[in-house]
């Protein structure tokens, strides 16, 4: 499985649906009684974006119409500003060749990764991973929102034969045995990888014991950060990438080794 | 299939004729009277969820219980052919 | 001991999942998922319909309705427990479960509302921690609507499958709370209600091996292109039966030889059409759950296996299909068929 192509974009602004004022009163009501029982307070204002309206352009852009998708996995963590919205199935009849598809959430940034390993495990012809963040939230929230609106889409594909991306998902990490764990797997991944580029979430690079001879993710970007700079790899000449991401309130330590398409 | 029309009780048909041409004037909003030809969706706008709801108040108009289990929908498609299907598949209340 | 997922090198038993781009279905050329185990939690507590007129803003004709074509009669609710609290409820009846957590790698949860409590609240990971599951990978699947529980025991199987260890087991759980209006209220085709469901998954169990899935998903009905409930109602059975067709050929078999159908329990009038329209006997669409419990999101499936089981609806070897449809703005219709 291999990466052949990735869009990645910042959107700026709010969410189109919500100028219709019936939509913005049902999203409205929606949070309201979403939040309710946790005795948040909801803000009169309703601005960030949808998960819907930012694919749709990445989709656009990252697969050709003559080229149909097998599958598609919508990564996200924090929600958009249209919560209800079977956003993935929606994607599905934009997509060229209707993939099957769904999201994956509830596990902070290691969801992703959990994305690439469901795409490998499906054994998909092609395979477009869409990973998202929108930086507003219509209530006060323990963990700040990112900092921008950004959305990866990538477009893996596998054939018979191809090389079959590593990936090492690590549960329950604490803290301090991320330091030792990460530099134990990244040198394990890079030695059966030579050459290998690496790319640590501004989390795992915080902690990092060695030398930095990685690429940092910068920081305020949480889910798309380390998939940000995948993309970029992309523009360069091909080979493998190894990206690395800690998700410090799940304890989800991940790691991927990307093959990435010579352009 | 639904079954030909050999069985039909005449008059419980013509009642429940009337008790459709009633509910469906009220349903879709309409003066004009309603003939036996009338395909309900495309010329009455009867939708899947105003079909249901004709269903059921002919039951409580004419008091009887439609076997609605046997009911092919796209099969009965004028207000004529519902009408004798009704009349051929219905007990009293 | 630090747990990791890893790829192995080519694996002798490599899955082949063919997925045809065209209908976007998935063929497994396998069929070594399992159900290992299932519970299921339904609150004792319920409401008559009638009662739910004035909340969900229903006419006396909506809820005539409901009652007399649809079927419904009293719908469950569970006013003190959260989320949390129902997943944890039914993974405490999975006894099987007990003494084997170590072997669970994965916990799925199958859910059709995309998000229901404020970020960053993480009720699947609060009650995997009270489990005694934290090392396993845990996440939501959704946006399937109520097909995202089938899906989950489909990536179960085959996350399970590209696992290197051969004893893994996966946690499939379902459950909702019926929170807000889009989760109270189908317009004119059910009321949901609350419960909970937690399945014990292998990739080499002896029993409920799933010998198909096809799933389809029809986005065109998301609602920005516009009001199309009329169109959707006319297409539901041709597009629900096409799955049926397609999960029961996959499997290698005909629609005689399905002995049970576990359908979703949105309504009864639907299921009765769509019976006549494959030429199957209702009789044998387990549908007594609908007027029981309401409609419960992705639960009903397992709710149903339940109560097939309870009645002994079911022999060894017997074949059985278990289908629903996703519906809410944006549409997937999905199909399992599985060996008991």
């Amino acid at each position: 499985m291999r990466l052949i192509r990735a869009e990645r974009r910042t959107f700026t602004g709010a969410a189109g649906i919500l100028d219709d004022d019936d939509h913005r009163a049902d999203v409205a009501a929606y949070f309201a009684d979403m939040t309710r029982p946790f005795g948040a307070e909801l803000d009169t204002e309703l601005s960030g974006h949808s998960y819907g309206e930012m694919a749709k352009a990445l989709v656009a852009a990252v697969v050709p119409a003559a080229e149909p998708v097998d599958l598609l996995v919508l990564a996200f963590s924090i929600h958009d500003m249209w919560p209800g919205r079977a956003t993935a199935t929606y994607l599905s009849h934009l997509c060229p060749g209707t993939p099957l598809s769904f999201a994956v959430c509830d596990q902070g940034s290691a969801a992703p990764f959990t994305g690439l390993r469901v795409i490998r495990d499906y054994g998909a012809r092609r395979a477009l991973l869409i990973v998202v963040e929108q930086a507003s939230l219509p209530y006060d929230s323990t963990t700040a929102p990112p900092l921008e609106h950004r959305g990866v889409a990538m477009l893996y594909s596998g054939h018979p034969g191809t090389r079959v991306t590593d990936l090492r998902q690590y549960p329950d990490v604490a803290p301090e045995a991320v330091a030792g764990l990460a530099s134990l797997g990244v040198a394990e991944l890079s030695a059966g990888h030579p050459g290998a580029r690496v790319v640590l979430s501004d989390s795992l690079a915080a902690v990092w014991p060695g030398p930095p001879d990685h690429t940092r993710a910068p920081v305020g970007q949480p889910t798309t950060g380390v998939w940000w700079h995948l993309a970029e790899a992309l523009a360069g000449s091909g080979g493998p990438v190894v990206i690395g991401d800690y998700d410090r309130e799940l304890r989800y330590l991940c790691f991927a080794v990307v093959e990435v398409r010579d352009q | 299939m639904t079954a030909p029309d050999a069985q039909i009780d005449v008059e419980l048909r013509q009642r429940v004729v009337q008790a459709m041409s009633a509910v469906l004037k009220r349903l879709v909003d309409r003066d004009e009277p309603i003939s036996e030809d009338m395909n309900m969706a495309d010329e009455l706008g009867v939708s899947s969820s105003l079909g249901l709801e004709l269903l059921l108040e002919v039951e409580e108009q004419v008091g009887i219980q439609i076997d609605v289990e046997k009911m092919r929908p796209d099969e009965l498609r004028t207000v004529g052919e519902l009408a004798t299907f009704i009349a051929g598949h219905s007990r009293p209340w | 001991m630090q747990r990791q997922y890893d790829e192995q090198k080519p694996r002798h038993h490599n899955i082949v999942a063919h997925i045809d781009g065209h209908r976007n279905d998935v063929v497994g050329s396998r069929s070594v998922t399992a159900l290992d185990a299932v519970s299921v939690y339904t609150p004792a507590f319920r409401v008559p319909i009638e009662d739910l007129a004035d909340p969900l803003e229903l006419t006396d004709i909506q809820v005539r309705l409901f009652r007399r074509f649809h079927g419904l009669d009293q719908i469950r609710f569970d006013p003190d427990r959260s989320l949390a609290d129902l997943l944890h409820a039914a993974a405490d009846g999975l006894t099987a479960l007990r003494g084997r957590e170590h072997r669970v790698r994965y916990v799925i949860h199958g859910r059709g509302m995309p998000v229901v409590v404020p970020y960053p609240h993480n009720p699947l990971h609060d009650v995997c921690r009270e489990l005694g599951l934290e090392h396993a990978l845990t996440f939501t699947v959704t946006q399937q609507s109520c097909a995202s529980g089938l899906l989950a025991i489909d990536l179960a199987g085959r996350l399970l499958a590209g696992d290197p260890a051969d004893d893994a087991l996966a946690l499939v759980l379902t459950g909702e709370k019926a929170f807000t209006r889009d989760a109270r209220l189908l317009p004119g085709t059910s009321i949901f209600g609350e419960g909970a469901s937690a399945c014990l998954v292998s990739a080499n169990g002896s029993r409920d091996r799933l010998l198909s899935y096809a799933c389809s998903q029809r986005g065109e009905f998301d609602t920005e292109f516009g009001e199309r409930a009329e169109k959707f109602q006319r297409e539901y059975r041709s597009s629900l039966a096409e799955v049926i067709h397609r999960a029961v050929g996959d499997a290698g078999l005909a629609l005689d030889d399905i002995r049970l159908v576990l359908p979703h329990n949105v309504n009864v009038v639907t299921w009765q059409r769509l019976c006549l329209l494959i030429d199957f006997p209702v009789r044998r669409v387990l549908l007594s759950n609908v007027p029981a419990n309401g409609h419960l999101f992705c639960t009903d499936a397992f709710a149903n296996y339940q109560t097939a089981r309870e009645l002994g609806l079911l022999s060894e070897g017997d074949r059985y299909l278990v289908a629903t449809v996703g519906a809410g703005a944006g549409a997937t219709f999905a199909a399992m068929v599985f060996e008991h």
